[in-house]
């Protein structure tokens, strides 16, 4: 019996039953009839493929780099490769899974039947979409080749009347498209956010992963159009054959310094964003795990409200020529990673107050949770990665951008914990969202490589940064002393990439393919409100929105009656 | 009818579901006020483009050596009537708003055709002085910088006009009344924002269009 044939008023009133054939929110016709699980699901779909597309790109160009000399690729096509790598991984990974986890979870988080604008999100996709194929179609265009200058596009690339129509337009005008995308969606998760709360759910009491999506949409939204703008006086200057970007300072020509101060305006706060959004999956999983709230709950919050704010003062940081201003931004970059760590700080300090309510024993239970278990892995990454920047923003400026200790810096800092954050929240939510669960054995597996990988390619980076290897350096001689590193920075990259595969294969057999274990309304003991909702998830995500009257409503509501069940839900509130 | 406003969604079947079951709040109904706050986060959005656009023009004219380049001649003569008009029409919105509110069909009407007579005068004007530009988009950075600046507003008005049309028909027919017009105070929080963003392009790129 699929969920469309199910009575209403069979889901009315009792949890659901196990054995039910759950019937996942399908891509085409889910996400044409604009349900938030369907859209942010077929946008967690998106990011997953190009997390793979851009894991390809990054072992080819480590299979260059693992022993001195290669000879596998030319120069040409090495910093190619590491443009549409870095391009791909954060414009069509990064940017559509920050969007698809907060679609799919938010709306559920506080309580909301929909998203404020569905449709928007559905065009929002469709628009990602295209510009994913105009950058997907980027390589494959006449003028590629004289794309490399890294996903920064840090080289005003090569313009003029001349080459109008060729590679660089299809990059600009998609990066374009996908970053509008961005912004409407973003707009369309703030709205439903500070609109559509239930009743009671003050913003005090706001799940914290909703509040991290509030407050990295509001980063976005003032991050994100400063490059959009970027990208379309790009197009002016290539398609036209203006020279803002080119040319010389002073008579004809506008002021090519500019491009890098603008660009990492923009993308310094859009990376954070993606930090925010991971610290929110950790803040609302754990508890969950350890069996109480959050040590903190205000500070966590102000942690990451400040982490946003901060996020747009360290931007200097990353460009190399601001001599004057290099201790202010330096102080920036620096003072963003406070609040940062002080949630991780928060996390640890849940345990111990955990441990020491309900028992080491207890708690220890909790920790081998599967989704437990990748924030415990999110979480040290995150350490390595805080780290890493600390001493990336004390350099603000200098040779630390530059060479590997920048690869180092932004993959422990930025992407190995979006990925490891995106498969806690598919290994947590996933229950709830496409009533099954993720395999967890797999997940076991998933963590373990994960996190070793990340912790194995890009420590090694660091140390290769130490040893001054240049970022864009194609091939090395034996003589640097860099073979060891490199080898292992290989061989982490190798079994990250691995621990990606596993992961999509996971979501494929056990949700796709429907071979994951059912799953019950409220299989985690959660504490907020998208456990009080049945699974699988009515169309209109809940039947009866429980009174909130504290951060925590579906822990009251058990420690009222049953857990979980819109039943106990009503004799609590008398709905 | 293909053009469907973000706001007709109330009538969508596919949410019709949930009012069956009679969930807290009533099915595809939005809290007051949503419209409204949807445009003011996307004008925040759009705001930052215009100050990166204003940031490009700053930084060329501080690093230029002759601003306007040589040959350039700035009048202040058509964008003064521009900002004039632009200053009227946002009179005329609030006493189309105003008008709404009080469910005056009437004078509604004449304030919106007035605004979007305002509104189509101003894309003329702006379409006139980039067409009629002594240089072109690629004669020099100025030129450059100075129709994206002219062009991102005389966008911003078309598309406030398009919106203005749209939902001032809904308005003349009486879609709306004292209770539920955040539809057309979403057309008029986009329509002030381009009037400011005016002022603001006035300053920059005429008043203080010298080194």
């Amino acid at each position: 019996m699929s969920l469309t044939e199910t009575p209403t008023e069979e889901i009315e009133g009792q949890a659901a039953a196990p054995e039910a054939e759950v019937v996942p929110p399908s891509l085409g016709g889910g996400a044409a009839a604009n349900d938030h699980k369907a859209v942010g699901s077929a946008y967690l779909g998106f990011a997953l493929l190009f997390l793979v597309v851009g894991g390809v790109l990054a072992l080819l160009m480590r299979a260059q780099l693992t022993g001195p000399d290669g000879t596998l690729l030319s120069d040409q096509e090495y910093r190619s490769l590491f443009t549409f790598h870095g391009t791909f991984s954060v414009f069509l990974f990064l940017l559509p899974a920050w969007v698809g986890l907060a679609t799919m979870v938010v709306p559920l988080q506080i309580g909301a039947g929909r998203l404020a604008f569905p449709r928007l999100q559905t065009m929002c996709l469709w628009l990602t979409v295209v510009g994913g194929g105009l950058i997907t179609a980027t390589p494959f265009v006449p003028g590629a080749k004289r794309i490399i200058s890294g996903w920064a596009l840090s080289q005003p690339i090569p313009g003029g009347a001349n080459f109008r129509g060729d590679a660089v337009e299809y990059l600009v005008l998609g990066i374009a498209v996908v970053l509008a995308a961005t912004v409407a969606a973003a707009a369309n998760l703030v709205v439903t956010i500070v609109k559509l709360r239930a009743p009671g759910l003050t913003a005090r009491r706001m799940p914290l992963f909703s509040w991290s999506a509030l407050v990295s949409g509001f980063v976005l939204l003032l991050a994100l159009p400063v490059l959009i703008a970027l990208m379309g006086m790009l197009y002016v200057d290539h398609h036209y054959g203006a020279q803002l970007f080119s040319g010389f300072t002073g008579s004809r020509g506008g002021v090519p310094a500019m491009w890098s101060r603008l660009f990492w305006f923009g993308a310094y706060p859009m990376l954070w964003s993606f930090v925010i959004l991971a610290l929110g999956v950790g803040s609302d999983a754990l508890p969950v795990f350890a069996g109480r709230p959050i040590a903190d709950r205000v500070k966590a919050m102000a942690a990451l409200g400040a982490v946003g704010v901060l996020a747009f003062f360290g931007w200097g940081s990353e460009v190399t020529n601001l001599p004057r201003s290099r201790l202010f931004f330096a102080a920036g970059a620096l003072a963003v990673l406070a609040p940062a760590a002080s949630v991780l700080v928060n996390w640890l300090l849940t345990l111990r107050a955990a441990a020491a309510e309900r028992g080491r024993d207890e708690v220890r239970q909790g920790l081998t949770a599967t989704p437990m278990l990748f924030v415990l892995g999110m979480l040290t990454v995150l350490a390595a990665g805080l780290g890493a920047s600390a001493v990336s923003a004390a350099a603000a400026g200098r040779s630390y951008h530059t060479d590997y200790w920048q690869v180092g810096q932004q993959h422990l800092m930025y992407f190995a914990p979006a990925t490891l954050a995106i498969a806690a929240a598919a290994h947590f939510w996933g229950p709830k969202v496409w009533g099954r669960h993720l395999s967890p054995m797999m997940g076991k597996l998933e963590v373990l490589l994960l996190t070793g990988g990340a912790h194995l390619a890009f420590l090694p980076a660091l140390v290769l940064g130490l040893q001054n290897m240049p970022v864009q350096a194609s091939a090395y001689d034996a003589g640097e002393g860099w073979q060891a590193m490199n080898l292992a920075m290989s061989a982490g990259a190798a079994v990250f990439a691995l621990g990606a595969l596993v992961f999509t294969l996971d979501v494929l057999v056990s949700v796709a393919m429907r071979k994951g274990r059912p799953a019950d309304p409220d299989p985690w003991s959660g504490h907020t409100l998208e456990w009080t909702a049945p699974t699988p998830l009515p169309r209109h995500n809940f039947d009866r929105v429980p009174e909130v009257r504290s951060a925590t409503p579906a822990l009251d509501l058990r420690a009222a009656g049953t857990p979980g069940t819109p039943a106990a839900a009503e004799e609590v509130v008398g709905a | 009818m293909s053009l469907v406003p973000a706001s007709s969604y109330r009538t969508a079947p596919a949410l019709a579901p949930q009012r069956a079951l009679a969930p807290p709040r009533p099915p595809g109904e939005v809290p007051k006020g949503t419209n409204l706050t949807g445009v003011l986060l996307f004008l925040m959005a759009d705001a930052m483009i215009l100050a990166t656009l204003l940031a490009v023009w700053w930084t060329i004219k501080g690093a230029s050596l002759s601003w306007p380049p040589q040959g350039v001649d700035v009048t202040t003569y058509l964008p003064s009537v521009i900002a004039i008009t632009v200053t009227m029409s946002s009179f005329s919105m609030q006493w189309a708003v105003s008008s709404i509110r009080r469910n005056d069909q009437r004078s509604a009407t004449v304030a919106l055709i007035l605004t979007a007579f305002f509104g189509v005068a101003v894309v003329n004007a702006q379409w006139y002085s980039m067409v009629r530009a002594d240089f072109g988009i690629a004669d020099h950075a100025y030129g450059t910088i100075y129709l994206l600046l002219i062009g991102y507003h005389a966008v911003h008005q078309a598309l406030a006009v398009g919106a203005l049309v749209f939902v001032g028909a809904r308005a003349v027919v009486g879609h709306f009344g004292r209770e539920g017009y955040d539809p057309m105070r979403a057309v008029a929080a986009f329509w002030h924002y381009s009037v400011a963003a005016w002022m603001l392009i006035l300053t920059a790129v005429f008043l203080f269009s010298r080194h």
